[in-house]
């Protein structure tokens, strides 16, 4: 089968400052891949290449076999970890201009996550609490029928509840024919969703397994190996 | 490329008809006042057209915002459209102010003319010295010139997100800098001026009777001065495809 992102000996620097170094990495549909690390490990970077907006200096990124950028952003629906939306929009606005744009936007899903988040539709994005404008950038992604999801930090900074609303939205709004990337350095709070986790530190790909051959192979779950790998 | 430019009238939408309100306001009470109080038409009219030139000054300001905005946004920086398609509509929307401010201008220079019962306004003059094809030239230079500022200061915008900070600002400015004085003068090193008597402005040619004449006849569209327009093309082209190539490649976000 062939895999919807797949990453081949991708680096990137800043300047002087590597963010990735030599990253390869295949998801095929239908998995949940978690993706993470601690704060300045180069999740934001791997995900912004898998989203078309940055170009590896070298190796390659390819959604469905074709390289990432403009091509593959009708494909590739990514939340990233500043807002998708405008200060002057109103919820509905945010919600016209991704169906305006994206061909593959659900008008009818969104209206039924909208009501899921508690979302009003005539609310402005300006004055919504960082809770609800996480589950309105939610909303906005998942709502898109695409091949490759990419969420980063999707529960930073939002309160255990927000959370527990976010995660449930998460798995049941995703399209299971596709693949969902989520990165987050809370590991412990949405371990149970991950059917895989590849774990990055200084830009260098340390680990990458399914979760439950971790668990055979290892003795221990998604959080204790975190805290084991990250500690040293 | 429309999708676009209606979101960015959508985001700019409360602050043009603010300024549109403003600059009516701001109008009526110049002009009742002049008429009031008797003051020389020549004056008031002089103060009427800076009015209108500030407007269409501050709506380049407000499409370069409008730029540099976009290509800040997730929201469009994700859109599986053309990237050059970011700096088109903003560009698109100077256009269409400019219009507005130049519909607004002709209508209060008609009410001037009968309100003050003065017959010596740029509409009577143009109405007087241009026809329809002079009129079409300096409306095509018009354009021409506002799409190759833009495009000086769109691509000058785009460095500067290359290098955060404050470095990137200075970055920003030095291109605008070099541009706005590399570009004319190279103009002047390829086609230098061969006569006194004759200047060139985007489409239009002036032909002066003598040196330093005030009198002049206004050509436009003439074929043999197409080198600088083409000129003026071919760095337009470059600097557009270098905003397509930065922000494809080197743009942060």
């Amino acid at each position: 089968m062939q895999p919807i992102l797949k990453l081949a000996a991708v680096s990137k620097s800043y300047g002087r400052k590597a963010a990735l170094q030599d990253v390869t990495l295949e998801a095929a549909p239908g998995r949940i891949v978690g993706l993470l690390g601690s704060n300045g490990s180069g999740k934001t970077t791997l995900m912004k290449i898998a989203a078309g907006l940055l170009r590896p200096d070298a190796g390659s990124a390819e959604i469905c076999g074709v390289p990432a950028g403009r091509a593959t952003k009708a494909a590739t629906a990514f939340m990233p970890d500043h807002p998708l939306t405008e200060p002057w929009m109103r919820v509905r606005d945010a919600v016209a201009f991704f169906a305006d744009f994206y061909a593959d936007f659900d008008r009818s899903k969104a209206k039924e996550m909208l009501g899921f988040m508690q979302l009003n539709e005539r609310d402005k994005v300006s004055t919504l609490s960082k809770g609800m404008n996480e589950r309105l950038q939610l909303t906005l992604t998942l709502s898109r029928n695409a091949r490759l999801y990419l969420l980063d930090e999707p529960i930073g900074g939002v309160d255990p509840v927000a959370r527990e609303i976010i995660l449930d939205a998460i798995v049941q709004y995703y399209n299971e024919d596709s693949c969902l990337v989520i990165s987050t350095h809370l590991v412990a709070d949405i371990e149970r969703i991950f059917d895989k986790v590849v774990f990055i530190k200084n830009g260098r790909l340390i680990l990458h397994e399914e979760v439950e051959e971790m668990r055979l192979k290892r003795g221990k779950g998604v959080t204790d190996t975190f805290k084991e790998v990250y500690a040293e | 490329m429309i999708k676009l430019l209606k979101y960015d009238w959508k985001r700019n939408s409360v602050t043009l008809i603010m300024a549109f309100v403003i600059i009516v306001l701001i109008q009526a009470v110049f002009t009742g006042a002049g008429k009031a109080n008797g003051w020389d038409p020549n004056g008031v009219y002089a103060g009427m057209v800076v009015f209108y030139g500030m407007a269409a000054f501050l709506t380049f300001l407000l499409a370069f915002q409008t730029y540099h905005s976009n290509i800040k946004s997730y929201s469009r920086r994700l859109l599986p459209v053309p990237s050059v398609y970011l700096a088109v509509t903003p560009f698109l929307l100077l256009l269409a102010c400019h219009a507005a401010v130049g519909i607004l201008f002709i209508a209060h220079d008609m009410l001037f003319r009968s309100l003050f019962g003065w017959g010596r306004s740029l509409i009577d003059l143009m109405a007087e010295h241009v026809g329809a094809a002079q009129a079409a030239g300096i409306a095509a230079t018009y354009v021409w010139n506002a799409a190759v500022t833009s495009a000086v200061v769109m691509f000058s915008i785009t460095m500067s997100r290359t290098v955060e900070g404050k470095g990137g600002t200075w970055l920003g400015l030095l291109t605008a800098i070099i541009l706005f004085t590399a570009v004319p003068w190279l103009e002047g090193v390829i086609f230098p001026v061969l006569s006194e008597t004759h200047a060139q402005i985007g489409f239009i040619t002036f032909f002066a009777n003598a040196p330093g004449s005030t009198e002049f006849e206004l050509v436009p569209f003439k074929p043999i001065h197409f080198g600088v327009v083409l000129f003026e093309a071919a760095v337009v082209a470059a600097l557009v495809w270098g905003i397509a190539y930065l922000l494809d490649r080197k743009t942060k976000l």
